[in-house]
């Protein structure tokens, strides 16, 4: 009796999946990259999306071409515009598989809000990464790199990769927004750059580049940060990052590489004003060196190398903090960690204290292992 | 009447179901960053344990659930309490259903009709009503199981990230807040009422239950606030539903491609919560007004109606706030798991 109720009910459960409205997957845009220019009127939102029109049936991904569209669309809000964008292109715009999303430098400003659209839609990507342009957003997703499916997943590399040599500070999206909710309301986003280098990984020969770092607050595109400032960002915010460097040791030029990095920091309150003793503590070693022996110099390398960290790390904190009363380095959790009440003390005034305070900084970097040749 | 429940399965089921209401946040609830809710959550599971003792010295020494003994004792008694219970695990499953049905909808649902959330809630209560709680908590043990592994994931995907720079040495930020907090928490912990009921179904070791299923759900919501702390920071008080937030940012692709199976696991977990009130209701029918079939009808009776409170709060969230604000006080969970049980420990002395 049982089956012949069940059998009928599980015929019923596949014969009804048909009777919703459904979309086929060439009418959706799945939405690889995102750029959000601001214009007088509102913004201009251009996407970079998978082209289905080349791939699929018979036709395999041709790997050696960009198989992404870029298209622009403008309206008064993000989301106006990106149903302006589905209206011209014929398809619904899926943006949850979105990587990346790049702001033009002048939609730099009250991010939080413009991060929203992708934060509050229940399929929008907490993952992809978070960028800026020195021009434009979509002077960024209109550079074809002529290598790989598509472009975004270069710029994904770009990202991914300074990150991995100490060049930069990449963000995703769940982390930007948090910087944002943070008293301050500043983070400090990669900044990418359109440089006409002849580049043969482009059809029209330039490339897109990493030129630093864009400190971004709720006034917008605030102050720009070097590689170098970025690096010391990156020692000072994430524990066991590995940067390069060079230093000057008897006249001669040294490639230090320091790596496992740990920074200590301890706020307290001297004279009414914000410090903070910082530590960097670092394992290093020589990638390359013209010294005759650098075994011999060790002790100095180690020494010249503490100092640029320090140059570094006190750089981006009198460029954020100091300057821009901006914390980009979640200096609010550390005040906190340590100590509650120093925390209700300043709290309140929060962005006035960090433009006065003092940072006492000191590096450590150890060269314990010296590598196969010492000479 | 001992019945065919382990303990283990009912601990769990009653463990994820307390689960869901914190994966599940009312309409209106904001989660904010800070230690305050590390205290809040140890200091309401420490009451319920302290309010559970006098439920669990008069259920001691009876074979049934607490109406059962009540009804032993006094008819007129066990029918007037009875009334009143059913009426609380009514409240409880209408805010249930209202609670499932605003995750789903602002999350992978929202789009779809309401028709297809009913559907499938409305399908698990017609089971949990004809079934009964032994089907019930032998499914629960799969969902569990299910909601442990996608605990499990998120929690190593996410580790990486937790900043423990973003907890501090503090008990209590808002002294204002931390009461209504606690007893908000305190009065969550419907299940313990649920055990009045189907704990008298355990084949044995009941005394276990309320332990092992306190133990789990504290440890497993203190983990959650501690990945919520340590992931969001400041965010977290601008996240409405943060459970589903962390398991957003989970970086495994397999979670990627079945988008939404997170919410479809905590859906089941709310399910799980409606399906074990309604055996609950027709264990007070049974024990307190009547035998038989038409305990059974009235449990469907009674399923129907919750989905339609539940349907009328998200509707219209202002008839809610009554009751919400008797329940949030947590005095009708007071009074059925420690009230209740010493009137049946005094009538039961007074008639021997």
């Amino acid at each position: 009796m049982k089956k012949f109720v069940m059998i009928p009910l599980i015929a019923l459960i596949a014969a009804l999946s048909g009777c919703r409205s459904h979309a086929e997957l060439n009418e959706i845009a799945i939405v690889e990259a995102i750029g959000i220019d601001r214009t007088d009127d509102g913004y201009t939102v251009t996407l970079q999306y998978f082209n289905t029109d080349t791939s699929g049936g018979t036709t395999a991904i041709d790997s050696s071409q960009p198989n992404a569209v870029t298209v622009s669309g403008k309206g008064e809000t993000i989301e106006s515009a990106l149903e302006a964008l589905s209206y011209s292109c014929g398809k619904s715009i899926m943006p949850g598989s979105a990587g990346l999303i790049v702001f033009g430098r002048d939609a730099a400003r009250d991010l939080m809000d413009s991060l929203s659209f992708a934060m509050a839609h229940y399929s929008g990507n907490p993952r992809a990464y978070i960028a800026v342009s020195e021009t434009t957003a979509s002077d960024i997703l209109n550079v074809k790199f002529s290598e790989g499916n598509a472009s975004v997943e270069k710029l994904e590399s770009i990202l991914r990769n300074a990150e991995d040599i100490g060049l930069s500070c990449p963000q995703v999206l769940h982390q930007a927004a948090e910087m944002l909710c943070a008293p301050t309301g500043s983070t400090v986003l990669p900044l990418l750059a359109v440089s006409e280098n002849g580049s043969e990984l482009t059809e029209e020969g330039n490339t897109v580049q990493l030129t630093g770092g864009a400190v971004c607050t709720a006034d917008g595109y605030a102050a720009t940060l070097t590689p170098e400032d970025m690096s010391g960002l990156l020692m000072l915010t994430r524990d066991g990052c590995k940067c390069e460097m060079t230093v000057i040791c008897r006249g001669k030029t040294v490639r230090v590489m320091l790596y496992g990095t740990k920074a200590r920091i301890t706020p307290s309150l001297a004279g009414g004003k914000l410090n903070f003793d910082i530590t960097v503590s670092a394992d290093c070693k020589i990638v390359s060196s013209q010294l005759p022996d650098p075994y011999e110099e060790r002790n100095a390398v180690e020494r010249l190398a503490g100092d640029e960290v320090s140059r570094r790390v006190l750089s981006v904190l009198r460029k954020s903090a100091n300057s821009l009363g901006a914390d980009v380095a979640g200096l609010s959790y550390k005040i906190r960690s340590h100590s509650p009440a120093l925390w209700n003390a300043v709290s309140a005034d929060y962005r006035a204290c960090l433009t006065e305070a003092r940072f006492n900084i000191s590096a450590h970097p150890e060269m314990e292992r010296f590598g196969i040749m010492h000479g | 009447m001992k019945g065919d429940m382990g303990y283990r399965e009912l601990a769990a089921a009653l463990a994820v179901s307390r689960i869901f209401a914190e994966t599940a946040p009312m309409p209106d609830a904001y989660r904010t960053y800070g230690m305050q809710r590390f205290t809040v959550i140890a200091v309401s599971f420490l009451l319920t344990a302290a309010v559970y003792l006098p439920l669990w010295l008069a259920m001691r020494k009876t074979e049934g659930g607490l109406f059962e003994r009540l009804a032993d004792g006094n008819k007129a008694v066990s029918g007037f309490a009875g009334a009143l219970f059913s009426l609380y695990l009514l409240s409880a499953a209408a805010e249930t259903g209202l609670r499932a049905h605003y995750y789903t909808s602002s999350t992978i649902f929202d789009s779809a009709p309401s028709v297809y959330f009913y559907v499938f809630v409305g399908a698990a209560l017609i089971f949990a009503a004809v079934k009964g709680e032994e089907a019930v908590t032998r499914t629960a043990v799969i969902i569990s199981g299910m909601f442990l592994l996608l605990l499990i994931i998120v929690t190593v995907s996410v580790l990486p990230e937790a900043d423990t720079d973003r907890l501090y040495p503090a008990f209590i930020d808002d002294g204002g807040s931390f009461l209504p907090e606690v007893l908000r928490e305190f009065a969550l912990n419907t299940e313990t009422a649920l055990f009045a009921v189907l704990g008298g179904k355990v084949r044995e070791k009941r005394g276990r239950v309320i332990p092992l299923y306190l133990g789990i759900s504290c440890a497993v919501m203190l983990l959650m606030t501690f990945l919520y702390n340590t992931v969001f920071g400041y965010m977290l008080s601008r996240l409405t539903l943060p459970f589903y937030s962390l398991s957003s940012a989970v970086d495994i692709k397999i979670m990627h491609r079945i988008n939404g199976i997170d919410v479809m696991i905590c859906e089941m977990a709310g399910m799980l919560r409606l399906a074990l009130i309604v055996p609950a209701f027709r264990g007070t029918v049974r024990a307190c007004f009547t035998r038989g079939k038409a305990a059974d009808i009235a449990a469907v009776v009674f399923a129907v109606c919750a989905l339609g409170l539940a349907e009328l709060f998200t509707v219209y969230p202002g008839f809610f706030e009554p009751m919400k604000r008797l329940t949030d006080s947590g005095l009708p969970l007071a009074a059925f798991t420690a009230v209740l049980p010493l009137a049946a420990l005094l009538i039961r002395r007074k008639k021997a």
